[in-house]
């Protein structure tokens, strides 16, 4: 068994083997950060971490059947996790070529090329996780709202300038020096 | 980094494509720019995707909705990113791609110097000729050659140039007919006579103060201080970072300094179908079955609507237009779906546009976009990842219905609106 699974884990992997939704449901909440983490570390944008990740969901539900009770269920989740960005990725490269945008074809390349293993990221993952809402509090709640606006939302730079009032240039030179901030903050020794 | 790179960088990051452009030509100047811009964003990403698990701690009611409500093998994406700068139609992606095709030749040099993998990703510049020059000689993209005086494109568009212009191709048509034609005009001036457009895949010429779309069929650019377009035929759309206008036969158009397309002479009356007030649907990629219905709406109880969209409107509304029908609903809604549109307006008394949803279980959900009224064109997003926040539908619903409208609870004379959605995009292998 993966040392990550811990036995509540593998129990309810096989409730829900058995048919059991609020199982899986229990599995979903137990498992998603790994995956979460595991595509956010090859994805080529945030919007295929949001897709990937509940595609591989949906995926293990329909594949339980023919998953081997034995098994890690993490390692089983982030096995679908990584086919399906493989085949994401290749499909990507095949519609896409190098033309629209040869910086994301640059990306696509390297998550092509990427190892699987999970637990290269693991380590740097969670400690980036564990140390981040750490160092969002120590910023302001204006500059906290701009990351989640531009972040976790998404908005562009031109919307964001309408509604802060503010000059485009000004606003992404807040936000170059809110993630040098950030990243000072992760990087420091816990 | 100074300002403008920061600038830059995050316009890139928007998709802008001449920020794009602008970025793979410093890989190749700078080796170190492509391992930078990976390991920008890939923090992006990183610190992106942390905040989401912060703001929605459990994923399990979202995977569980997807998993109940799945009633199609077909599913729906809408647009990975939004492109709002210098966009003007369906031809938006493929200007960038031109673009970023253009600068990829040079970043090649860096970047496959310095690893087999952007070798690999990069492949051969393409060779082929676009079509012939006046005397006949075969015409490959690039900047146009003095004296040259006219270009024959494959698919029979025909350009003249004037003395003295600089003229640029940047993209042309091939035998697939997957590329529409693309020109920078930097000085000078054209006469184009286009021939029919294919879907998605508009004439276009840049030029340094607009990009100039063809929708019809004869037209000529000017450039000068300033960017003026005059139609003999047909219609064009003159856009500029501020605003879109069409123009149609007997009409010329210029840009201003500040960013303003104006009407210079002919006709004041839009020849556009806009003067009926129209609503309707431009798509990439459409999959047919599933597409929106325009329609006129001059008369919102004409009965032809109803009939068009399958559905009974039970509010007079000044506008609408319907995605899916009862039989086939918009298919399951994505994390990352968006879906974005212009809204034109041509009414001082206009002042909203409201969406309207119908999910398959029967749930009504509503959200009001206010609009400027100082400006004509507004762009408008609908982020159905964060449909909590505007239109209140879980995410992994099904839609039945989505419809957009127009002052609805005060019709107006005048305006309409344009529903751009895009980089729709089946996926029928469904894990």
């Amino acid at each position: 068994m993966d040392p990550n699974d811990d036995p509540q884990v593998m129990h309810l992997a096989r409730a829900a083997q058995s048919g059991d939704s609020e199982a899986f449901s229990a599995l979903i909440t137990a498992l998603h950060l790994p995956v979460r983490r595991f595509l956010a570390a090859r994805a080529i944008s945030t919007d295929q971490v949001e897709e990937l990740l509940q595609d591989t969901f949906v995926a293990a539900w329909q594949g339980l059947p023919q998953w081997r009770a034995e098994g890690s269920p993490r390692s089983w989740v982030v096995g679908i996790a990584a086919n399906l960005l493989r085949a994401d990725v290749r499909r990507r490269m095949r519609t896409q070529g190098v033309g629209p945008n040869l910086m994301d074809a640059l990306l696509l390349k390297a998550a092509d090329s990427r190892d699987e293993a999970e637990s290269d990221d693991v380590e740097r993952m969670e400690r980036f996780a564990k140390a981040l809402p750490g160092c969002l509090a120590q910023l302001d709640q204006r500059s906290r709202d701009l990351l989640d606006l531009r972040y976790r939302q998404g908005i562009s730079l031109a919307d964001l300038a309408r509604q802060f009032q503010r000059p485009e240039g000004t606003l992404a030179m807040i936000l170059l020096r809110l993630r040098q901030s950030l990243r000072r903050c992760l990087m420091r020794p816990a | 980094m100074n300002e403008s790179v920061a600038l830059q960088r995050e316009q890139a990051i928007d998709g802008d494509e001449l920020a794009l452009a602008e970025l793979a030509q410093l890989c190749a100047v700078d080796a170190e720019a492509a391992p930078w811009w990976m390991a920008e964003r890939r923090f992006d990403i990183v610190l992106a995707s942390e905040l989401r698990a912060i703001a929605e701690p459990d994923l399990a009611p979202r995977v569980m909705a997807l998993i109940q409500a799945r009633p199609t093998e077909v599913r729906l994406r809408i647009a990975d990113r939004i492109r709002p700068r210098g966009r003007s139609g369906p031809g938006g992606r493929s200007r960038r791609s031109v673009l970023l095709l253009v600068a990829s030749t040079a970043v090649a040099a860096c970047v496959m110097a310095s690893c087999v993998m952007a070798a690999l990703v990069l492949g051969r510049p393409t060779v082929a000729a676009v079509g012939t020059d006046g005397a006949g000689q075969p015409v490959l993209r690039g900047e146009v050659r003095t004296p040259t005086q006219s270009l024959t494109f494959l698919d029979g568009t025909v350009v003249r140039i004037a003395a003295d212009s600089r003229l640029s191709i940047l993209d042309a048509p091939d035998g697939a007919g997957t590329h529409a034609i693309l020109l920078r005009l930097t000085m000078g001036e054209v006469l184009v006579e286009a021939s029919a457009q294919p879907p998605g895949l508009p004439l276009r010429i840049l030029t340094p103060q607009a990009e100039v779309e063809v929708v019809g069929t004869r037209f000529r650019v000017t450039v000068t201080e300033e960017t003026s377009v005059q139609v003999m035929e047909g219609t064009v759309a003159i856009a500029t970072t501020h605003q879109r206008l069409l123009i149609g036969p007997g009409q010329e158009a210029a840009t201003s300094s500040d960013g303003a397309v104006r009407l210079v002479s002919g006709p004041t009356t839009p020849p556009h179908r806009d003067r009926h007030h129209d609503l309707y649907l431009e798509a990439k990629q459409a999959p047919t079955p599933l597409l929106a219905v325009g329609f006129p709406i001059a008369d919102p109880t004409d009965p032809a609507r109803v009939a068009l969209s399958g559905a009974k409107m039970e509010d007079p509304c000044f506008g609408v237009v319907l995605i899916g029908t009862d039989q086939q609903p918009l298919p399951v809604v994505r994390a990352s779906s968006r879906l974005s549109f212009r809204a034109y307006l041509d009414a001082p008394a206009a002042r909203a546009v409201e969406v309207w949803v119908r999910t398959s279980t029967g749930q009504d959900h509503w959200a009001r976009l206010d609009l400027l009224p100082a400006r004509r064109w507004t762009l408008c997003q609908i982020d159905l990842a964060e449909v909590p926040k505007s239109l209140g539908v879980p995410a992994g619903s099904v839609l039945s219905r989505l419809c957009i409208f127009i002052n609805r609870a005060e019709p107006v004379d005048g305006g309409g609106a344009e529903l751009l959605v895009n980089d729709i995009d089946i996926v029928s292998d469904l894990p």
